[in-house]
């Protein structure tokens, strides 16, 4: 057995509490040590009990020493041992019961090995949530002062949420009262040469200031000086995350100083960022941050943008591409509303100063991450998680309830004699809150350990690296809190119930049982509907997410993902230009089509459903919205020939692009069917025509095809319009490639590696995903839910029958003699079954009831997140209901079919 | 309690002060008492005793320097004064005489 003072050569803990606060001051230290000494001496001579009680001897000698104003410190030291044990000794007392529980949780190891193994998974699964919760919701930014910390947007007509241009953002800075620093900061794809090796990292451009006004204090070198961005492409410096310090940079001492590549061009890296410093976006971990001066050559603007600009790379000068995000810190006292109100007289003055870029754009100050991002997205999914696990740990909870009121009526006599030996009730309520409470803290041990391995899923299941997930202090204590609370709660019915034994009848025989034992089986039948009811509505939700899931991968997409590998390749990371860039899609096609392993292969700009995409405005030169002024918007896609084919999308009308569709070419373009229908309705659109998108003097659009309907932003959308230009009239610096395989598309990826170094051995391809996978990441919100979801229903389904089982084979256990008789009188053995297997399906129906009414009322909250199915979707309730009453039946015949195998002999002496 | 009249526990503690002179802290001086005594005797009598004699001049103490066991802590040590030891003599002598009688 285990001593809880483990350790014999220092007295307790609680002892050394009690000499702080009762030795005379100025002999402390000495007499401290005196005391210690003495009782590792004594612990070591005659064993821990004796040196425990001449230490407290010891003790209390002293506090008479210490007579002070108050009176005689002795008698306190008196009154408090007094009142703590009511006349015993507290402490005594105290370990005498964790002592005595813990030898009746060693008398059961089977008993204690499934309770503590229950409450690790319901715990757990809360522990693991709470990471997420910790992390993106309750940890600080590691960031000076995070409280005083905005977001701040640029409120438009599209989206209150909007990016900032950088002159607008450097007119912010400047001209706010209310703010004490205002940071811009936009994220690019950064190629980075180290040691010969080159790799796309996530990196950021940010203004100057931006390290000196979070209050970030860099571990190596210094952020940025005012001079290194006031004149662009001056100052080629970066500062590196702690993380790519580490890795790449294999933690090198002299880091600063040091010359790496980054766009192909030299950058001095002049500082390291500290440990936990990811940038302000929850989710994102940059690894690169460059200052705002250099953003022509670091983040240039898409080619469709730099064709609307003249050509020009430099987005500085602009004020209508917007593309920053802005974080601001309030001066101290400065409400949000403040700033808001602050920043909103700068928009006006703005909109009156720059009439055409400007107007309609406001400002939006909220506090920090409340805008768009992972923080609000996640927010429905993490409190649907939480309640889930919530449900799960009172699920288990309902297990060890019941298991400890069966125990506590085998525990009946022992009890009985210790109240009639004059135990109080309330000790022995405590005695038995202890034993439950030691159940639980090892569950609590366990859970943490569920808590550290969690992260791996988290991550594995499409959680972004960057948001740090981990055990810390936080999820520490609530993971113990909640053992603790835990213990108690489950703990506490049972312990009430148990000590309610009238002595007279549990000492005489333990025919007492049953007549104590109606209000116990009563309260067990009512433990065990609950936990039914609660599986129920747990189990619902969790069909209700796999099968939203099922449908929203197999829903009409409208093109064929299955086989299909895309990449990303970034051909302004080395400055090509469109000549270049034309021959570099030419060569790729040709050489990938020319493959042996490849179906076809297309390039384009964006890969539909991977989250990512271009809206326009569109102008019809025909039809009924030739005359209106009001600008029509569309999704826009920018293809090479053979994309169609690749993604397997059917052409209703005209022809497809072709290489021939060049810049010398006049310009076309191909619509979705939707769009087509809305543009012109009941009329053809081949040959009709739209606004060039090179400027108001460039020659029209002329639509040469019609294609099906595909999703392409969203799953979830409805027939959207999409338009479809060709590449090679509209050169793109960032594009895509798909490439369907003949065989397992993973197979594709080292060929189509080495297909683009031999073309360019500098150009970085990246985001290599099938688009599947592309696709799964874009369904997360249903996928998270359903994959977690989807773990927790069969353990609740598992802890439901485990319960079921225990209860009816008590009941069994307790009824024997009835059964023995009854059979003797004639009952059938087929009766005996049907009775026991009936009664207690009967408690799982009216559990099933109540979880079916419960789940009514609780899915309608889940309507927004789930797709294509309503949340009371029949086929989900009945496969579920009908699950959960075929694993409550197996649960009850088993017991059943043992007590109808009983002989009605042995069944009647049974004592 | 003015003067140089010692009572009985504080002359056995001040003998066992002597006996241990120049190692006696509050530990070996209250296992020594236990020994000679055949009782217990806790240590805060020890320390009281020690309190009184020190006032009366009859030992005098320091603490010593930091400690390896004991968590570091240090101790305070005790030894016996020019007149510790005369007033040890002189009850000694007055026993002596007494028993001398009582014998005769």
């Amino acid at each position: 057995m285990t001593r809880p003072d483990a350790n014999p050569r220092r007295p307790s803990l609680w002892a050394r509490f009690l000499l702080a606060f009762f030795c005379p001051g100025h002999l402390r230290e000495e007499v401290a040590g005196d005391l210690e000494e003495l009782y590792a001496r004594r612990a070591a001579r005659s064993g821990a009990r004796h040196a425990r009680r001449m230490y407290l001897r010891d003790l209390r000698s002293l506090a008479r020493l210490a007579a002070t104003g108050e009176g005689n410190r002795a008698d306190q030291f008196d009154a408090l041992i007094a009142e703590s044990t009511r006349g015993g000794r507290f402490m005594n007392a105290f370990l005498q019961d964790v002592r005595y529980g813990l030898r009746m949780l060693a008398k059961n190891p089977g008993f204690t090995l499934v309770a503590a193994l229950t409450l690790a998974l319901g715990i757990g699964a809360n522990t693991a949530i709470f990471s997420v919760v910790n992390a993106l919701y309750l940890r600080p930014f590691p960031v000076e002062n995070p409280d005083e910390l905005v977001s701040v947007f640029v409120r438009g007509e599209r989206s209150p949420f909007g990016t900032f241009s950088y002159p607008d953002y450097a007119d912010y800075r400047d001209g706010s009262t209310t703010l004490s620093g205002l940071v811009a900061y936009g994220s690019f794809a950064g190629a980075l040469v180290a040691d010969d090796q080159s790799r796309v990292e996530d990196g950021e451009i940010v203004s100057g200031n931006y390290f000196d006004a979070l209050g970030v204090r860099l571990t190596r070198g210094r952020g940025f000086l005012p001079e290194e961005d006031a004149t662009p492409r001056s100052h080629p410096v970066a500062v590196i995350s702690d993380a790519l310090w580490r890795g790449r940079f294999h933690a090198d001492p002299q880091i600063t100083g040091r010359k790496v590549t980054l766009q192909g061009e030299v950058f001095t890296i002049i500082g390291v960022a500290p440990p936990r410093f990811n940038g302000v976006v929850p989710g994102r971990a940059p690894n690169i941050w460059v200052p705002m001066m250099m953003q022509s050559l670091v983040r240039p603007p898409s080619a469709a943008l730099r064709r609307s600009m003249g050509g020009s790379y430099d987005l500085l000068g602009r004020r209508g591409p917007s593309w920053l995000r802005v974080v601001g810190r309030v001066k101290p006292g400065v409400s949000t509303q403040q700033a808001q109100a602050d920043l909103e007289l700068i928009a006006a003055r703005l909109a009156k100063e720059y009439e055409a870029t400007n107007t309609g754009r406001g400002a939006l100050v909220t506090r920090m991450n409340e805008g768009p991002g992972l923080r609000r997205e996640a927010q429905p999914i993490v409190l649907l998680l939480s309640a889930a696990t919530g449900v799960l740990l009172l699920i288990a909870c309902a297990n060890l309830a019941n298991m400890l009121l069966a125990r506590a009526t085998a525990r009946n006599r022992e009890i009985a004699i210790r109240l009639s030996l004059g135990a109080g009730r309330s000790r022995l309520v405590r005695q038995l809150l202890i034993e439950s409470v030691l159940l639980a803290l090892p569950g609590g041990v366990f859970a943490l350990l569920i808590g550290v391995w969690s992260s791996n899923m988290w991550y594995a299941i499409g959680l972004p690296a960057g948001i740090g997930l981990g055990v810390d202090w936080r999820v520490m204590i609530f993971t113990l809190a909640l053992a603790l609370a835990t213990g108690v709660l489950f703990g506490l019915l049972p312990a009430l119930n148990a000590t309610r034994a009238s002595v007279l009848p549990a000492l005489k025989d333990n025919a007492g049982a049953a007549g104590g034992g109606t209000r116990r089986a009563r309260a067990r039948n009512l433990i065990l509907v609950t936990q039914v009811a609660l599986s129920l509505v747990l189990l619902i939700g969790a069909g209700l997410f796999q099968r939203s899931l099922r449908i929203a991968l197999v829903a009409e997409m409208g093109f064929r993902p299955e086989g299909v590998l895309a990449a990303t390749l970034n051909f302004d990371l080395l400055s090509y230009d469109e000549a270049r860039g034309f021959a570099f899609y030419r060569r790729v096609l040709e050489r990938l089509n020319t493959h042996p392993g490849v179906q076809s292969a297309s390039i384009s700009r964006v890969v539909p459903l991977s989250g990512s995409s271009r809206i326009w405005n569109i102008r019809p030169l025909d039809g009924p919205f030739a005359q209106t002024a009001e600008p029509l918007e569309t999704f826009v896609n920018t293809i090479s020939p053979g994309y169609f084919q690749t993604l397997r999308i059917p052409l209703r009308r005209g022809r497809e692009f072709t290489e021939l569709d060049a810049r010398t070419a006049p310009p076309v373009a191909i619509l979705s069917e939707a769009l087509a229908r809305r543009l012109w309705p009941n009329e053809d659109p081949l040959g009709k025509r739209l606004a060039s998108f090179a400027g108001p003097n460039g020659p029209p659009v002329e639509v040469v095809g019609v294609a099906a309907n595909t999703k392409y932003a969203s799953v979830r959308e409805e027939e959207s319009g999409l338009l479809f230009l060709p590449i090679y009239q509209n050169y793109e610096g960032v594009v895509n490639l798909q490439v369907r395989a003949k065989g397992d598309p993973r197979s594709l990826v080292e060929s189509l590696r080495a297909e683009i170094a031999a073309l360019d051995s500098n150009l970085p391809l990246y985001q290599v995903a099938t688009l599947p996978e592309v696709i799964r990441q874009g369904v997360s919100g249903l996928r998270i839910p359903a994959l977690v979801l989807g773990l927790f229903g069969p353990l609740a389904l598992l802890l439901a029958a485990v319960g079921i089982y225990g209860v009816m084979s008590y009941s069994v256990a307790l009824q024997i003699k009835e059964i023995g008789v009854r059979m003797a009188l004639g009952a059938s053995r087929g009766g005996i079954l049907r009775m026991i297997v009936g009664s207690g399906l009967r408690l799982a129906s009216m559990g099933i009831a109540i979880g079916i009414a419960g789940a009514l009322a609780a899915t309608h909250w889940l309507a927004g997140m789930l797709f294509g199915l309503s949340p009371m979707d029949p086929v989900t309730y009945f496969a579920v209901t009908a699950m959960l009453l075929l694993v409550a039946s197996v649960a009850c015949w088993v017991p059943a079919w043992r007590a109808s195998r009983t002989d009605p002999m042995v069944a009647l002496r049974y004592e | 309690m003015k003067g140089t009249h010692i009572g009985e526990f504080e002359e056995l503690v001040l003998l066992a002060v002597y006996s241990i002179d120049g190692e006696a802290y509050g530990v070996p001086l209250q296992e020594k008492l236990e020994e000679l005594l055949d009782r217990g005797v806790s240590l805060g009598a020890v320390y009281a005793a020690l309190d009184r004699l020190e006032r009366k001049g009859h030992v005098h103490s320091w603490v010593g320097g930091a400690t390896g066991e004991r968590g570091g802590r240090r101790k305070r040590y005790f030894a016996i004064t020019a007149s510790g030891v005369a007033v040890l003599k002189r009850v000694r002598r007055v026993r002596e005489r007494i028993w001398r009688e009582i014998e005769t």
